[in-house]
This record gives structure tokens, sequence and C-alpha cells, in this order.
């Protein structure tokens, strides 16, 4: 607060100091009364020309008529218009004024344009309607985590908060944000510790979230820091990004086990196809042998019946008659030989190498 | 008339500085200590304006809110001998601001060490106590209301009050950390390769039930094929049966004529043959042609 210009330096409120005197900004909430200030030069609001025209006439009033005036004058309104600047405030919408008359807290003032006389009064500006996002685990292994079974997960999320009591939140906690991340962080990695690691990295996810917000809370409130946890963004637990690719090649397992298992499914789908298939011929084909054989045992059988109908009526003849022509037919289309065994009373068998004589000199007798 | 205008402006200017001197501010965040010569003379807890003497007294403002120390890397050996790294936040609030200024002489940081060493101490005994999976789960509540108390005591000695002490992470040491990080690397490798392997057995039965499925039904199919084949075998031997039972010498003589035609009806057959067979029996001599008939009859 570069228009905050304490006698000695000693008296600046703490807030821009830091518990142990460090440097203003940087610790703070972003949007923490930092764009609070109140309207620079370039906007004054028009009240403000009224307000130095009052001043300058009560200046008027109060000085001395008389020669000198004008040296007087300008100084005067340079000062006036310096204690108008740093005494009018702006409350943005979302925000609340909290006006501390000598160090001490004496209100809360709403949106709207708004005066503290200086340097008597000071106003400080909290976003109060604004919802802080806080990120943990962003950088670097800040998110790694040891879990229930003790393996390692990576855990990114951001704690969302608003200023839930202004007066708590000014008067009874330091470094606020700090506060708030670093409870979060614990609360997280207290739950984390209590999960599997398996648990942590598929649907135990919404537990934990509840049960981080339910802690942070509670914690919160101890330290009485006028805090309230909108929510909690669990934005991703994963391995490690060591032992990543090792979680992956089980992802890439899976599916191989099922590209494995269809196959196996193919090729017994196609085999067992082929097996129905030779099924069915071998029962047809047997089916037409059947009906084959049996159509044809009927027509020998037929066959044999006319025959024998006909053999019925001249038994003798016709027995004669078959047995001739089948003969002829035989005999007639065989090489013959025709021998009295009486004669050679040796039988046939000396002469069985015959055909072979028979064949070197065709013009034997036939 | 310009004289007068001149002291009267001298005495604002020196009223002006004496005040200045002599009031001091008090916020509602602090509190404020006036040392008189280096002695606390008294402490301003009050905030608004407040009067002190000129140069004599010196204020100093000490944080009366609530805050934050983070302690990190602390090592620290739980009950089965394995160790680990523990970062902690302190909530702590300076409660006595006299103390806190006759003790460490209102440092922060000399009364941050103090209470460190403090804290160090009460975590490896905590920790020392517990097994690691206690340590980290379901003891953790316990531990901090444990640290808290024992920080506490040394903590009031110096006039600050510790809120609270928080675990904020335990870790694991560096090479525990590698050995860790191989052991979740090899357990995935072991689940990746049972999933595969689960598939291959998967693959080879479902195969070998292919392939014993495919016996069964080809095989079935044998049966099947050799029961029709019988029964046509049957029918057909009955249809012979009903006909040739008629008279079964002439069936005789009948199939044997066929036989005959079909063995030896395709030529290339020799045949030695005895003229006094049946074929012959008119073939021959007029004696014989006289003797045949009478031998027949």
């Amino acid at each position: 607060m570069p228009w905050n210009k304490d006698d000695d330096g000693k008296n600046q409120p703490p807030s821009d100091r830091g518990p142990w005197g460090k440097p203003p900004g940087g610790e703070g909430p972003k949007n923490n009364w930092g764009s609070g200030n109140k309207g620079g030069p370039g906007n004054i609001p028009p009240e403000l020309d009224d307000l130095l025209k009052k001043g300058r006439d009560g200046l008027k009033s109060v000085l001395p008529q008389g020669g000198g005036r004008g040296t007087w004058l300008l100084p005067l309104a340079a000062v006036a218009a310096f204690w108008v600047y740093s005494s009018v405030y702006q409350v943005q919408p979302d925000e609340r004024g909290m006006v501390l008359r000598l160090g001490a807290y004496t209100r809360t003032v709403s949106p709207g344009l708004q005066f503290a006389p200086w340097p008597l009064e000071t106003m400080e500006l909290l976003p109060v309607a604004a919802e802080n996002q806080t990120p943990i685990g962003d950088s670097g292994d800040e998110g790694l985590m040891l879990t229930g079974d003790e393996n390692m997960v990576d855990v990114k999320f951001k704690v969302l908060w608003k200023i839930a009591d202004p007066q708590k939140f000014l008067f009874s906690v330091a470094e606020q944000e700090t506060i708030v991340k670093a409870v979060a962080e614990s609360a997280m990695r207290e739950i984390v510790g209590r999960t599997p690691a398996s648990d942590a990295l598929t649907n135990g996810k919404l537990a934990i979230q509840d049960q981080v917000l339910d802690i942070t809370q509670r914690t919160l409130d101890k330290y009485n820091a006028g805090v309230k946890i909108t929510g909690l963004a669990l934005e991703g637990v994963e391995p490690p990004s060591s032992v990543l690719d090792a979680f992956e090649d089980v992802q890439r397992a899976k599916q191989d086990q099922q590209k494995s298992i269809n196959e196996a499914d193919r090729y017994s789908n196609q085999k067992l196809r082929n097996a129905e298939g030779d099924q069915a011929k071998l029962v047809e084909d047997a089916k037409g042998y059947k009906a084959q054989i049996v159509a044809e045992a009927k027509g020998e059988a037929q066959r044999f019946s006319s025959v024998y109908d006909q053999y019925v009526k001249a038994k003798d003849v016709t027995r004669e008659r078959l047995f001739l022509e089948t003969m002829e037919n035989v005999i007639g289309k065989s090489n013959r030989i025709i021998m009295d065994p009486s004669k050679s009373g040796q039988g046939v068998v000396p002469y069985l190498a015959l055909p072979a004589i028979q064949n070197s000199t065709p013009a034997g007798s036939n | 008339m310009n004289a007068s205008r001149i002291g009267l402006v001298l005495v604002a200017v020196v009223a002006l500085v004496i005040a200045s001197m002599s009031l001091f501010k008090v916020d509602q965040r602090q509190t404020a200590l006036v040392v008189h010569f280096g002695e606390v003379s008294r402490i301003v807890t009050e905030p608004g304006l407040h009067v002190k003497w000129p140069i004599a007294d010196e204020v100093v403002d000490i944080e009366n809110r609530t805050f934050m120390w983070s302690s990190d890397n602390m090592a620290v050996q739980v009950s089965d001998k394995q160790r680990y790294l523990v970062d902690t936040i302190t909530l702590v609030r300076i409660l006595d601001a006299q103390k806190f200024r006759e003790t460490v002489g209102a440092d922060l940081d000399l009364a941050r060490q103090r209470i460190e060493t403090r804290l160090n101490a009460a975590l490896r005994q905590t920790y020392g106590k517990r097994t690691f999976e206690a340590a980290l789960s379901k003891d953790r509540d316990v531990m901090m209301q444990e640290i808290t108390t024992q920080v506490a005591g040394e903590a009031q000695a110096l006039g600050i009050n510790i809120v609270d002490v928080r675990i904020r992470r335990t870790d694991l040491m560096k090479e525990v950390l590698e050995a860790t990080y191989d052991r979740m690397k090899s357990e995935r490798q072991a689940e990746a390769q049972n999933l595969r392997g689960l598939g291959e057995a998967l693959n080879t039965q479902k195969k070998a039930e292919a392939d014993r499925k495919v016996l069964e039904i080809t095989s079935e199919g044998k049966r099947q094929s050799e029961v029709i084949r019988g029964e046509g075998e049957a029918e057909r031997a009955s249809i012979f049966a009903a006909a040739f039972q008629k008279d079964p010498e002439f069936y005789g003589f009948y199939r044997s004529m066929q036989a005959y035609q079909k063995s030896l009806g395709q030529g290339g057959t020799s045949l030695i043959l005895n003229p006094n067979s049946e074929f012959f029996k008119y073939f021959g001599t007029q004696k014989d042609m006289s003797q045949v008939p009478t031998e027949k009859q």
C-alpha cells in the first residue's frame, strides 16, 4: 500500500509483511485485496470533484484573506487531493471492505463507493464471493504419494475455497492460502496412505475426494481460518511416470489376451462348422448307399422272380437253356484246352505251363 | 504578522514531530511490546492508538494470528528399522509476547530452531514406536496428537502456543523409492505376463476342445452312416431272402450262372475242360452220343 504513509513505518499492517517480515506479494491468494485499490487517479469518480471543491471552500474560509493567496492554495489543494485519494475506496461487487480505525477493526462495508478517512481509518478489501483455486501436485514430484500398500501414485488435484468469514479470515490466520494448501495436501496424503494403490487408481477416487474435503474443512475450522472449502477437484491419479509404461503394458496384455481368445474362437468355429459338414456328408452318403443297395436288391429280386415264373412253367428246358447260354458265353470268350483225364491219368497238373507255350505260338490250336 | 505566522508553523511542526514520536498504532493482528531502554515495560494487546515515551520507548510488533511453519525432510526410523523422510507443518501462535521477547528476544527464527529440535525428537520417538503401516494410516491422528503434546511444552516456555502439528508427507528414502518403483514395475510385468499366458492357455484349451468336438461330430457321423448302411444291407438281405426262398435250388443254379457269366465271361481265362462234362455231352463220337442219354437217364 504505497499510499499508506505511516510516520515511521513500524505500524504497517502485518498483512503486507507476512509474519516475519517477508516482503509483500507472492504469498497471498491471487485475487486477494490486490484488485481492490481505490480506483487510481485515472478513475476518480465524479463525486471527488465536489469533495475537492468543498475542501477548497472550507480552506478558503479558514485561511486569512490577503496577499500570497495563490502560493498557499496550490500545495493545500495537492494535500487535499491526496487525502481524498487515500480515503475513498471502491468496493467491488464481489468484495467486502474491512475498515480498521487506527489498526482496530470497526466495521465491514458493502460494495460501492466507501469512505474511510485516512489516516484515522484504513480499509482492506477481501474478495468474499470469488472462488479461489489452489492447485496441488502440479509441479515436480509434489503429487507423489505413498499408498496404503506401499506403492506410489501421482495425485493431482485442486482445492476450491472461499472466504466464509471475512473477520476470521483476516484476523485469525496469516498466509491463508499457504495454510489451505498445506492442510489439503496433508489430508490427501493421509487418505491416500490408507487406500491401496489399485483403489486409488480406479474406483476409489470419489471416496478419497469426500474424505479429504471433510478433513481439510474440519482442520481449517479448528484454526478459525474463516475458509469454506467449496470443492475438491481430483484431476488425476496416475502411476508415477517411471512405472507408467509397465502399467500401460498391463492394458496391452489384456488386449493381447482377448486377441488370443478371439483367435481360438475363430479356429474352433471354423473347425466345428467343417466337422458338421463332414458329418452331414457321411450321413447323406450312407443314405444314398442304402437307397442304392435296396433298390438294386429289389431289382435283382424282381428279375429272379420273373425268371423263376418262367422256369416253373418249363423247368428242364429253361434250366438247360440257361446253362448252355452261359457256358457258350463263358467258354466262347476263354482259352480252351480240352483233355480227357481218364486217358492222361495224371490230371491237369503237367499241363499248367501251357498258356505260356500257347502265347509264344499263337498259331496253335484254339 | 509574518513572523508570528512562521512561529505558528514552527510550533505546529514541532508538535507534529513530538506526536509522531510519542504515539503508536497497534494493528488488530499484532501485539505490541513497549521496550523501555531495552526492558519490556508493557504489552499492548488492545488495537488502536497508544502513547509512549519518545526516544526512550521502542515498540516491537509481534504477530498475534496463527501462522505456519513447514519443516521438511526429517529422517525417522520406524520400529521395523525402515527409514523415511517426514515433512510436517506446525501451526503456531504467539500467546505470551513478553515471554517470547525474554526467552528468544522476539526472534522468530531462533524460536523456530528450538521448537524444531524438539519436533524432530518427538517425530523420531513417535515413529520409532510404530510399524510403518500403522504410521502411514490408522495411527496418524494419534501420532499428530502425540507430537503436538510433546512440542507444546517446549513452545510454551517460549510463549508460543502450538495450535497443531500435522504430518504433511511421509516419503521413502531415495534408494527405497527406486526399489519400490522396481517392485511396482515387476508386479505389473508379472500381471501382464500372467494375462498373456492366460490368453495363450485359453487359446490352446479352446482349440483342443474344438478338435475334440470335431472328432465327436465326425465319429457320430460315421456311426450314423454305419447304422444306415447296415439297415440298407439288412433290407437288401430280407428282399433277397423273400425272393429266393421260393426255390433255393433254382436260385443256386441261377446265381451260379450269373456268377460264371460275370467272372469268366470277360475273356482272357484259360479253361481246361473235361470232354466228359455236361457241356460236351453231345461232343465227340456217335457212340458217345448214343451213350450219353442213356447214361443220363
